[in-house]
């Protein structure tokens, strides 16, 4: 062809996809991969380009990698379903980003289990690189595929294909194993896996046995259990000095810059706030320079500070104040990704030009206090309607608040309490706008490891149907707006998210059925799932619906993540009795279990 | 504040950057130059840039057309520098001018392309709808051995997307990867060299 790009064989597939810039990668920043090195590592996001380069993780670690001596990282994201028909037709594989290296020709494959809908997508993307699913095939020469995230507490369901599970940050976890594994290239497998368990942080699922009686899920190894996550202690150390600025729009399209990790406020239902413990902070300092440094490389032209709460942040005012000469400056807006339920949150934000723009987001969870005190959630109705006050007084037209249902002890009178706030804020919209409207996003509650509700039944598909057409059906206010979401996905991620390795077997063959991007509505499909739990003989509504024994043996008690099972009993007690914890950076420490291991607030407590 | 006119080329696998994004791309890339744009005034003000007609993805530019407005000027050798120092892989600024007067695209009058479907044995078919598609707004087409140039009249109105969707239709291709495109030039007709003349 006259023209050199025109011969390149990935071209006509590209042309054809629905998305082609998904493929045809166009970036500012990425790094080229160098000619030689001791470690090639591809950090592979299981589904699509926009979605994975919105994931804070990989811009964190890709650079990171980078740095390590001899050791060269590059990406690769799941192609959609129209893409991967096409690369099967045309007998193509599945290469990175970077230069389009098939997967199988890497040392090292890292995958992030950021939520149990994805698990196929891991499968898709191992087999168009020519890997095999299972880490029991694999051979000297294939890659070793690790896999981190939030997933990694709860690893079992994907255990099969994962040959070592790196668990907590990867700062701090990562170094050590990469280096490891560049340094025993030479050895046999099973050596190279032998090896890496020993390392803090590592789970290697084929060197730890399970068995299954009346009492649960029990683990055996040679290896000591449990398996410890490692966090990194330092944020300023970790902080990162450069992104990757995709040309092509995705979901989040800015900066982001991480002002702690951890959470201290104690919502029971939040897999992440007990997971991520303890709260380490960034300095202001540091996270003022770290914004700087990432505005001026990138052009970006918005900036997010996010944590899991921050609000949150001692001297957010303070630091939003420091930063707004340098922000009117580059004409950079910051943002916020979410918000205290309170008045002092809307003040902030109104502070925002970005945030003005969109509608408030609130996110109170539960309908009446008796809800939010068996969840945990500080959050006072008094509260609730200062902050809802102000957002209208301050200009907002349009309040989104998050609900839950399906949630521990619920009953109708809860869900009840979800209208009557909603309505009543929309009550006080109304004084100040005829325009004012809530919208009201409901979302069926999915159990998750490593809480206090891991032992609960999770409220039945028909019953979640049920509690929405409850609340459409009762919904009065003109003002209010209130969407509730689809129930059936949500049974396969409780079935996933709480599965054992007897599980993994059904992902496969979900996965062979055709399972694909199941989080994507379009996708997914329950029947497939059905089909594939029956095809393997297992009973999904045995790890979903069922209440667990308070002293069985659970999928992840192998998986140390700091916070020890007996704190979360007394957790699920005090809920049982509607009584909060309070917010144990306020000074009063609950014994989590990181008051033995460093954490700063727990004021010498044992 | 000066209006600059740029003629640039998008190359590779920036040439699926879509039209609508391009202010947006060349936004970012003058701020990481450290460059000031101008903002525009109004509700949602967002940096001063005007695009020339639009390109579908897939299709490689030689020589587009964009205007940016910026807050104060450097010398033009240095400003290309700049911008190409901070542009992704193939897209690629090729010469800047201070202009003023009517706006990028009242200015525009055609345009020309290269067409060159994968099966060369469709190369007639593919004459025939040039013709077919746009009429009288077909200032100029011929057919070589490695593809067929053609120049068209009013781009705005007359985009090579049409071309390509006819083919379709008629079944004469399966779909966009069939064929290989790119636009030529972007300018002015000049009707005794029978060529579009670049504007810049």
């Amino acid at each position: 062809m006259r023209f050199q790009e025109f011969d390149d064989p990935r071209w006509p597939l590209i042309a054809d996809a629905k998305f082609p810039a998904r493929y045809a990668v166009s970036e500012w920043g990425a790094i080229t991969p160098p000619e030689k090195a001791n470690l090639r590592v591809c950090l592979c996001f299981p589904d699509v380009y926009e979605v994975g380069m919105s994931y804070i993780g990989y811009q964190l670690l890709y650079p990171f990698i980078n740095e390590l001596d001899g050791i060269s990282a590059e990406r690769a994201y799941c192609p959609w379903i129209d893409m991967e028909a096409a690369m099967r037709r045309a007998n193509r594989p599945l290469g990175s980003v970077e230069s389009d290296r098939p997967l199988k020709d890497f040392d090292v494959l890292g995958f992030t289990l950021q939520h149990e809908m994805s698990f196929t997508n891991i499968l898709t993307m191992l087999n168009l690189g020519s890997v095999p699913l299972k880490s029991s095939q694999r051979g000297d020469n294939d890659p070793v595929v690790i896999a981190g995230g939030p997933g990694s507490m709860t690893p079992e369901p994907v255990a099969d294909f994962i040959d070592i599970f790196s668990l907590g940050d990867g700062e701090s976890q990562l170094p050590q194993l990469l280096k490891l594994l560049a340094d025993t290239v030479h050895l046999s497998r099973a050596e190279r896996l032998e090896a890496a368990a020993e390392l803090p942080g590592c789970y290697v699922p084929s060197l730890v046995d399970c068995y299954y009686d009346d009492e649960g899920v029990h683990f055996s190894s040679r290896k000591s259990l449990p398996c410890r996550r490692v966090i990194s202690s330092d944020m300023d150390d970790i902080a990162p000095q450069s992104m990757i600025v995709p040309a092509s729009g995705i979901v989040h399209d800015r900066v982001v810059v991480e002002l702690f990790r951890g959470c201290s406020r104690g919502c029971r239902f939040c897999q992440a706030g007990m997971t991520y413990r303890p709260i380490r902070e960034r300095s202001i300092e540091e996270v003022k320079a770290t914004v700087r440094r990432l505005v001026d490389s990138t052009g970006w032209e918005e900036c997010s500070l996010i944590s899991l709460a921050s609000c949150d942040y001692p001297g957010i005012d303070a630091l939003l104040a420091q930063l707004a000469g340098y922000t009117t400056e580059k004409n950079v807006k910051i943002s916020l990704p979410s918000l205290r339920v309170d008045a002092f949150s809307v003040d902030l934000a109104q502070g925002l030009e970005l945030m003005k723009k969109s509608g408030l987001t609130l996110a109170p969870e539960a309908g009446t206090q008796r809800m939010r005190d068996v969840i945990n959630k500080g959050v006072t109705e008094d509260d609730l309607f200062r902050a809802v006050e102000a957002a209208f007084e301050r200009g907002w037209q349009k309040i989104k608040f998050y609900f839950m249902m399906g949630l521990p002890t619920e009953t109708d009178e809860d869900l009840d309490g979800i209208l009557r706030l909603s309505e009543q804020a929309a009550e006080i919209g109304r004084r100040y706008s005829r325009r004012a409207a809530v919208n009201v996003s409901v979302a069926g509650f999915v159990p998750k490891g490593h809480t206090p509700f891991q032992w609960e039944a999770q409220t039945t598909r028909e019953e979640l149907s049920r509690r929405g057409l409850y609340l459409k059906r009762n919904l009065r206010h003109r003002a209010v707006n209130l969407k509730y979401h689809e129930s059936t996905q949500s049974f396969i991620e409780g079935v996933l998210a709480r599965g054992d390795r007897r599980v993994g077997a059904a992902v496969l063959r979900a996965w062979e059925l055709e399972a694909r991007f199941d989080s994507w509505s379009e996708t997914f499909s329950l029947d497939r799932w059905l089909e594939a739990f029956r095809d393997v003989g297992v009973d999904p509504h045995w790890y979903a619906d069922r209440e667990r024994l308070p002293h069985e043996g659970l999928p992840w008690d192998h998986i140390d993540c700091g916070v020890t099972r007996e704190f979360l009993w007394r957790e699920r007690l005090r809920a049982i009795d509607e009584r909060i914890t309070v917010d144990c950076r306020g000074g009063t420490c609950h014994a989590c279990g990181w008051q033995k291991r460093g954490c700063e607030w727990s004021g010498g407590a044992s | 504040m000066s209006r600059l006119r740029l003629a640039y080329e998008k190359r590779k696998f920036s040439c699926f950057v879509r039209h609508v994004e391009l202010p947006q791309l060349f936004g970012r890339i003058v701020r990481r130059a450290g460059l000031k744009v101008e903002l525009t005034q109004g509700m949602s003000p967002h940096p001063h840039i005007t695009m020339g007609s639009a390109l579908p993805v897939g299709i490689l530019a030689l020589r587009d057309l964009a205007e940016i407005w910026f807050e104060e000027l450097s010398p033009l050798d240095e400003l290309l520098v700049l911008l190409n120092e901070k542009s992704p892989d193939g897209l690629r600024f090729l010469a800047a001018q201070e202009v003023e007067g009517s706006s990028l695209n009242k200015v525009i009058d055609s345009a020309s392309y290269w067409i060159c479907p994968r099966q060369l044995e469709q190369m007639d078919f593919v004459s025939t709808s040039v013709k077919d598609v746009y009429g009288d707004s077909l200032l100029h087409m011929e057919q070589l051995h490695d593809g067929i140039e053609f120049a068209l009249s009013d781009p705005s109105q007359n985009g090579a997307g049409k071309l390509v969707r006819a083919l379709v239709e008629q079944e004469v291709f399966a779909g966009w990867s069939d064929c290989c495109l790119a636009r030529l030039a972007v300018g002015r007709w000049n009707e005794t060299d029978r060529t579009v003349t670049p504007l810049l």
